[in-house]
C-alpha cells in the first residue's frame, strides 16, 4: 500500500460565513491559510466553535467556503464535489454502514472505484490485518466494540489510498483507555504510510501526541502554527498558552525587550527570560505549573497556599502572590508533607522555563492579569492581584 | 452557480425533482386548483350563497361540526383508554386487546357501519332480537360509534408509543416529592400527553368530517358536507355546489393539518426525555379495574362487529334468514363481483409500490438534498392526505374529464369518465398514488432523521456520487420505512372510497364502490363477503411485501439521541384510513 500519492494541501484565506447569520458577526472561519506539507500530520486544535471542524469539512467538500481557495498539489479542489476529491474522512461517529459487514464496509470505496475482485479482496484483507481486525470481516458494525468500529472506519478510509486523510475528532467517542491506544496506532500507521493527514480535535493531549505541527484556532482564526513543543513552550498568545496545558500569567510592566529576551521580575527576583517579539513595555509572564518549585521556606518570592488538591501522581497548589495567583504542581508528593491551605510558601522558577508574552494578545477572552483554568471554562478573572507586601499576608 | 450548471452537475437530483414535481403538480395541485376555480366561478358563488342562505344547508354544516366533535371526543377517549390499559395496567390479555384495537386499521369502509346496522339497526339482531327495542342507529349516534371505532386505532398506536417513551423517572421524581398515584397522573403524565391527545383529537375531527363511506350508509336523515357533496355531484349533477361543499371541508382539514404541523409537532419534542431508564409503575385499584372493564367491553364490541361481518358473509339475509350459504362469496369471487376484486387488486398493486418509492424519494430530497425548498415539498406532498377525498375526487372530475390541450396538442388525455384512457384506471392509479405517498413520506422522513448525515458523507468521501449513495446506503437503511410506506399504501389503495367513487367507470370497478352499491341495495351478504375478501387480499399483499422485502435484523448504528427522534408520526395516522 505504499504506492499511493502523497499530497500537499494548501488553504488560502479560507472564509466561511454561514447564511442567516448577522453579517456584522465574525465568520465561522475567518481567513485561514495553511500549508500542509506532503506526508505531514497537521492538527487543528481549538475549543468548540473555533471553526476547526468547519475548516475540515470545507476541505472534504461538505461545506462550501464563502471565499478563499483549497488546492491539492496545485489542483483546485473547490471545483470538485466531495466524491471526486482524492481524500478520505474518518468521522467522530465512525459512520460505518450498519447494513454492511466489516469486509463490505472496508471494500465500499474500492467497489465504487470498480477495483477488480482479486485485488479488492487482497487490499481489504491487508487493511483489516494492518488494523488488527483479522477474522472480523463477516461481523456487522453493531457487533463490534467502539475501538474496533473506529479501526474499521480507519481501514475503510486508508484502503482507498487517499492523498489526504481527514480526521474529525475520531477518538472523542472512545473511553480514555482505548483513546490512548488508538492514538498510538493512528500515529504509527500514519508514520508508516506517510499519508498527509489533517486532524481535528479539541483535546490538547491528543494534538500534542499525534502531530508534526499543531494549528491552534480561536474564533475562526489561526492563533499559531508550530510544533507541539513550540506551542507549549513558546505560545504565540495568552489564549494558546492557556488552551494548551495549564499556566499562570503574571502581568509585568516596564519591560525592555532586546534580542528576543526581556528582563522581568518573577516571584520577587529579577531575571532575563525569552520573549515574544511582539512584547512592548508591558506584558505577561507565562509560568507552567510544573516549572514552579514550592518550598515551605520562603526566601524571595512568596505567597499563601489557597488550595491544595491531591491527585495521586502530584499535588496541585494555588498560591496567592502579589503578582496574582500562581499554579504550582508538585510531582511525586510526600503524602505526609502536603502543604496546608493558608501556609506561607516560597516560590521559585528556572528562568529558562519562563516566557514573556504580549499582554492580552490573541483575543483569547482572558485577561493577562488572571489565570484561567483550561479549557477556558470561565472567561472572566478568577482572582484579583494581591497588592499587599508578602510579610503581611495573613493566615486564614 | 447557475441553474444550468446545477442541472448538469447533478443529473439524478434534477431528474428526481422533475418527476416529483410533475406527479404532485398534475395529480394534486392541478385538480385542487380546479375545485378552487369552480368554487369561485359565478355558479360556485351562487352555491356559496345558497349554502349560507338556506337553512337546510346551514344545518348540514352544523351536523358536520357536531359529528366531528363527537367522533373526536369519543375516539380520543377510546384511544387513551386502550393506551392506558396497555402501558399502565398489569392485567391479563393485554396482547389480545392490542390486536383487537388495531384490527379496524385494515378493514374497509362500510364494514363497521354495515355490521352495526345489522346488529343495532331497525331490525337489529341485538337491539330488536335480544332486547326487543326498536332502536334506530341511523344518524349521529350510529355515525359516532362507527367513525370512532374506525379511526381510534391510529390515535391509540400514537399514544401507546408516547406513553412507552415517557421517562418513568419523571413519575418516580414526582412520587418521591410526595405526590400520590392520582396526583402524579394528573400533574405529570397527563400534561406530557397533552400534545398527543390534542393532535389525536384534531386528527379524528378531520377524519370524521371528511369521511364519506359511513355517512352514506349510516347517515339516514343526518346529512353532512361530504355526503351532500357526493349527492350534488352524482345525483344532481351540480358540480359547482359539489365543489363548494367539498371546499368547505377542506378549510378545516387544512387548518388542522397546519396546526398539527407547526404547533403541536414542535411542542412534542420537549415532552419526551431521553432513553427510558426504568419500568413505569402500574396502577391498581377500582379506577384501574373500571378502565380495564371498559376496554374489554369495547374490545368485545369490535370482536362482535367483525364476527358479524364473517357471519353475515355466509348467511342468506343476515338477521332475517339465517341459512348458511356460500352464494355471496360465489358472487364476489367468481360471479359478476369478481371484476371489482381483480380491478381493485391490480390497481393497488400498481399504485402502492409507486407510492412507496415516490414517498421515500420525496423524504430523501426533503431531509438530505433540499434544505430550503424541502419543507415546501414535504408540505405539498402531505396535502395529498390533508385534502379531503371528496375534494380530490371532484378535482379530478373537473380537471381530467376532458383532455387537457396546450396549443391544440393533447398534453394529458381524458382520465375520468366514459372516454377516459384505459377505462379510467390511469386516473385511479394517480389518485391512489397521491393518497398513498404521504404515509411513505412520513415513514421515510422519520427513518432518515435517525440516520446520521455522516453516513452519507462517509459514502461521498469514499468516492460515491449521490445516486450511488442513495442506492447502496440510504435505500437499504430505510428499508423498514419503505416497507411501512408500502403496507400503508396497499391498505389505503384497497380500501379507499371517497376520491375513487367519483372516478369509477363501468370498465373499472372498485370494491369499495361496489360495497356501497350492495349496501344501498340492501344486499348486506354480498357487502360482507366483499369486506372479507378485501381484508384477506390486503393481509395477503402485506404478507407478500414482508416476504419480498425481508428485513435482515439491522440495527442502525449511528442514530440521533432518542430525544431527537420523531416520536409520533401524526400523518401516518391520517394516512391509514379516510
Amino acid at each position: 500500500m505504499a504506492d499511493h500519492h502523497v499530497g500537499n494541501l494548501v488553504l488560502t484565506d479560507l472564509v466561511k460565513r454561514y447564511e442567516n447569520t448577522d453579517p456584522a458577526a465574525r465568520p465561522a472561519v475567518d481567513g485561514v491559510s495553511l500549508d500542509v506539507e506532503a506526508g505531514e500530520f497537521l492538527t487543528l486544535l481549538g475549543p468548540s466553535g473555533c471553526g476547526k471542524t468547519t475548516t475540515l469539512r470545507m476541505v472534504a467538500g461538505f461545506e462550501t467556503p464563502t471565499s478563499g481557495t483549497i488546492s491539492l498539489d496545485g489542483a483546485d479542489m473547490l471545483r470538485l464535489p466531495p466524491n471526486k476529491r482524492p481524500m478520505a474522512m474518518v468521522f467522530q461517529s465512525y459512520a460505518l454502514f450498519p447494513h454492511l459487514s466489516v469486509f463490505e464496509n472496508v471494500a465500499y470505496g474500492l467497489r465504487i472505484d470498480r477495483v477488480r475482485r482479486a485485488r479488492l479482496e487482497e487490499a481489504v484483507e491487508i487493511a483489516l490485518t494492518s488494523m488488527n481486525l483479522t477474522g472480523l470481516g463477516e461481523r456487522f458494525p453493531h457487533q463490534l466494540s467502539g475501538g474496533q468500529q473506529q479501526r474499521v472506519a480507519l481501514a475503510r478510509a486508508m484502503v482507498v489510498q487517499p492523498s489526504v486523510l481527514l480526521f474529525d475528532e475520531p477518538l472523542s467517542n472512545l473511553d480514555a483507555k482505548f483513546r490512548e491506544q488508538m492514538r498510538r496506532e493512528i500515529r504509527l500507521l500514519q508514520r508508516r504510510m506517510g499519508i498527509t493527514s489533517l486532524y481535528v480535535t479539541h483535546d490538547q493531549a491528543e494534538a500534542m501526541s499525534l502531530s508534526d505541527r499543531i494549528v491552534v484556532m480561536n474564533a475562526g482564526r489561526v492563533e499559531q502554527v508550530a510544533t507541539p513543543a513550540e506551542v507549549y513552550t513558546r505560545p504565540a498568545s495568552v489564549f494558546v498558552g492557556n488552551f494548551v496545558g495549564r499556566a499562570s500569567f503574571l502581568p509585568v510592566s516596564g519591560v525592555v525587550v532586546r534580542g528576543g529576551r526581556g528582563g522581568v521580575s518573577v516571584f520577587g527576583k529579577e531575571v532575563e527570560v525569552a520573549a515574544d517579539p511582539g512584547v512592548g513595555s508591558s506584558g505577561v509572564v507565562m509560568v507552567r505549573p510544573e516549572s514552579v518549585v514550592v518550598s515551605p521556606v520562603f526566601e524571595q518570592g512568596c505567597g499563601v497556599v489557597r488550595s491544595a488538591v491531591y491527585l495521586g501522581a502530584g499535588v496541585d497548589y494555588e498560591v496567592e502572590t502579589d503578582q496574582g495567583t500562581v499554579l504550582a504542581s508538585v510531582g511525586d508528593p510526600d503524602v505526609g508533607g502536603l502543604l496546608e491551605e493558608g501556609t506561607k510558601v516560597g516560590l521559585e522558577v528556572d528562568a529558562s522555563r519562563v516566557y514573556l508574552l504580549p499582554r492580552g494578545g490573541g483575543g483569547g477572552g482572558c485577561l493577562a492579569s488572571c489565570w484561567c483554568s483550561p479549557p477556558l471554562a470561565e472567561p472572566g478573572p478568577r482572582c484579583a492581584i494581591v497588592s499587599m507586601p508578602c510579610p503581611h499576608l495573613s493566615r486564614r | 452557480m447557475s441553474v444550468l450548471h446545477r442541472v448538469r452537475s447533478k443529473p439524478a437530483l434534477t431528474l428526481s425533482l422533475v418527476v416529483v414535481t410533475a406527479v404532485l403538480g398534475v395529480g394534486l395541485l392541478f385538480p385542487v386548483s380546479q375545485v378552487l376555480l369552480t368554487a369561485f366561478s359565478p355558479e360556485g358563488l351562487a352555491a356559496v350563497e345558497s349554502l349560507v342562505g338556506s337553512s337546510a344547508d346551514r344545518e348540514v354544516v352544523g351536523n358536520t361540526v357536531v359529528l366531528g366533535l363527537c367522533v373526536a371526543a369519543v375516539g380520543t377517549a377510546l384511544a387513551f383508554l386502550f393506551a392506558f390499559v396497555q402501558t399502565r395496567l398489569d392485567v391479563p390479555f393485554k396482547r389480545v386487546l392490542h390486536v383487537v384495537a388495531v384490527v379496524p386499521v385494515v378493514s374497509p369502509p362500510f364494514a363497521l357501519a354495515t355490521a352495526l346496522v345489522v346488529l343495532f339497526g331497525r331490525n337489529g339482531v341485538i337491539s330488536q332480537g335480544v332486547f326487543g327495542v326498536p332502536y334506530d342507529i341511523y344518524g349521529l349516534d350510529g355515525l359516532t360509534i362507527a367513525l370512532a371505532l374506525s379511526f381510534f386505532p391510529v390515535v391509540y398506536l400514537t399514544l401507546v408509543g408516547m406513553m412507552r417513551r415517557l421517562d418513568p423517572s419523571l413519575d418516580e421524581a414526582a412520587t418521591s416529592l410526595g405526590a400520590g398515584r392520582a396526583k402524579v397522573f394528573l400533574t405529570v403524565t397527563l400534561p406530557m400527553l397533552l400534545p398527543g391527545l390534542a393532535s389525536g383529537f384534531l386528527l379524528l375531527f378531520v377524519e370524521a368530517i371528511a369521511d364519506l363511506a359511513n355517512p352514506l350508509v349510516l347517515g339516514g336523515d343526518f346529512t353532512v358536507l361530504s355526503s351532500r357533496a357526493y349527492i350534488a355531484i352524482t345525483g344532481e349533477y351540480d358540480v359547482a355546489s359539489g365543489a363548494v361543499f367539498s371546499l368547505s371541508l377542506m378549510v378545516p382539514a387544512v387548518l388542522v393539518f397546519l396546526l398539527q404541523r407547526y404547533w403541536i409537532d414542535r411542542r412534542k419534542v420537549f415532552s419526551v426525555t431521553g432513553k427510558p431508564t426504568g419500568r413505569p409503575q402500574t396502577y391498581r385499584g377500582p379506577v384501574a379495574m373500571t378502565a380495564y372493564a371498559l376496554a374489554v367491553v369495547v374490545a368485545l364490541l369490535i370482536v362482535l362487529v367483525y364476527a358479524t361481518i364473517g357471519y353475515g358473509a355466509v348467511t342468506a339475509v343476515p338477521g332475517v334468514n339465517n341459512t348458511f350459504t356460500l352464494a355471496h362469496f360465489d358472487f364476489v369471487l367468481f360471479g359478476i363481483g369478481s371484476e371489482a376484486m381483480v380491478d381493485t387488486t391490480v390497481l393497488a398493486v400498481v399504485a402502492a409500490p409507486l407510492a412507496g418509492l415516490l414517498g421515500v424519494l420525496i423524504a430523501y430530497l426533503v431531509v438530505r438534498k433540499l434544505p430550503r425548498v424541502g419543507p415546501l415539498l414535504d408540505f405539498v406532498a402531505m396535502l395529498g392526505i390533508a385534502v379531503p377525498g371528496t375534494v380530490l375526487g371532484i378535482g379530478f372530475v373537473l380537471a381530467f374529464r376532458s383532455e387537457n390541450l396546450v396549443g391544440g396538442v393533447t398534453v394529458i388525455p381524458s382520465l375520468v369518465g366514459g372516454a377516459a384512457v384505459l377505462g379510467g384506471s390511469v386516473g385511479i392509479v394517480v389518485v391512489l398514488l397521491i393518497r398513498g405517498t404521504p404515509a411513505a413520506v412520513r415513514a421515510g422522513v422519520g427513518s432518515l432523521h435517525q440516520i446520521h448525515p455522516s453516513i452519507d458523507e462517509a459514502s461521498a468521501s469514499l468516492g460515491a456520487d449521490d445516486s450511488t449513495t442513495f442506492r447502496r446506503i440510504t435505500l437499504p437503511l430505510i428499508r423498514p420505512a419503505l416497507l411501512a410506506g408500502l403496507t400503508f399504501a396497499i391498505a389505503r389503495s384497497m380500501t379507499t372510497l371517497s376520491p375513487i367513487v367519483f372516478l369509477t367507470t363501468p370498465d373499472t370497478k372498485i370494491m369499495a364502490a361496489q360495497i356501497l352499491a350492495e349496501v344501498d341495495a340492501g344486499r348486506f351478504g354480498n357487502a360482507f363477503a366483499y369486506c372479507c375478501v378485501l381484508m384477506a387480499i390486503v393481509l395477503a399483499l402485506i404478507g407478500l411485501v414482508r416476504l419480498a422485502v425481508r428485513d435482515r435484523a439491522v440495527r442502525p448504528l449511528v442514530v440521533l439521541p432518542a430525544a431527537e427522534m420523531p416520536v409520533v408520526e401524526p400523518a401516518l395516522v391520517g394516512a391509514v384510513k379516510e
